[in-house]
């Protein structure tokens, strides 16, 4: 899987805190794209997956280890890329989930990666 | 209007005791002394209508986010001294800046974030070490990123920046 390349492959971040999200605009703020400390940030790879299979996807992956599902962010990998971040398929615990790295945390610029990362993507909320 | 009963829950001496287990000595020592400042501030009608909200953000957080993985994806627990430093910002900010939105950040800090759209977008963050971080988007190709030494007042510079990003 080449992330890099156009047209790009779709991501999704989920969502499972009310605060990271913005309803009056339907946007989404920066900390849901924040890297923890270990510098890796889960999404999964949802490129051809029909709506109900992503959503899931979170309901079976994510949601046991968070909260409830509030929504999910979806990016184009080459917003990734332009940030002169990587992602990388990382098959567990399913075989499309993936992960961003390449984060410089000693650096501010994670913060203001992730603050476009957040603009870049487009917020699905769970109907 | 009285939003100030989370900021005092959070900075009173009562709600000390309803701190998670494990919280040191010297973070209760910091919750006290930010305590005497935040009862005088909220106790005046302009410092509940400006801070009231936030500070029961503030409450909110420390109720769910000082304990390491707060997010269920290994957050770091915000510790109190970022707690006393945000409340410090908060005080510090001069009365013509909007009251920002709270948010925790899973590196265990405490972001203020001041957004006009997507592509206009200003964060400060504390993270109980002396510093701010900062953030800003001021508009498509128009950026902004770094760190300022932070103790008893506000850099200049970026609260410059601030003000800046508030008047375009």
């Amino acid at each position: 899987m080449n992330f890099s390349a156009p047209p790009g492959e779709l991501l999704t971040r989920f969502i499972t805190d009310k605060k990271q999200i913005r309803p009056s605009d339907r946007t989404i703020k920066h900390t849901a794209f924040m890297p923890p400390k270990d510098g890796r940030l889960s999404v999964y790879w949802v490129t051809g997956l029909p709506d109900a299979e992503v959503w899931r996807l979170g309901d079976a992956y994510v949601v046991p280890h968070r909260r409830p599902m509030i929504g999910r962010g979806d990016l184009n990998s080459l917003k990734v890329y332009e940030q002169n971040l990587r992602v990388e398929i990382v098959p567990v615990p399913h075989e499309r989930h993936a992960e961003i790295l390449g984060w410089n945390l000693a650096s501010t610029e994670y913060r203001l990666q992730a603050v476009k990362l957040a603009a870049a993507a487009n917020l699905r909320l769970l109907a | 209007m009285m939003p100030a009963a989370g900021g005092l829950r959070l900075f009173g001496f009562g709600a000390l005791g309803a701190l998670p287990p494990g919280v040191s000595d010297e973070a209760l020592q910091v919750a006290r002394r930010v305590s005497a400042l935040a009862q005088g501030i909220l106790q005046s009608a302009t410092g509940q209508r400006r801070l009231g909200d936030p500070a029961s953000e503030l409450a909110d957080l420390m109720e769910r986010c000082t304990i390491n993985d707060w997010d269920g994806q290994g957050a770091s627990a915000i510790p109190a001294s970022a707690f006393h430093e945000a409340w410090l910002i908060l005080c510090l900010l001069p009365s013509s800046v909007p009251v920002p939105n709270v948010l925790p950040e899973p590196t265990g800090a405490i972001a203020f974030e001041w957004y006009r759209d997507r592509d206009r977008v200003f964060i400060l963050s504390v993270s109980g070490v002396k510093t701010i971080e900062y953030a800003a988007l001021f508009g498509p190709g128009d950026e902004n990123h770094g760190r300022a030494n932070f103790e008893q007042s506000l850099p200049q510079r970026l609260l410059r920046d601030l003000l800046d990003f508030l008047g375009r």
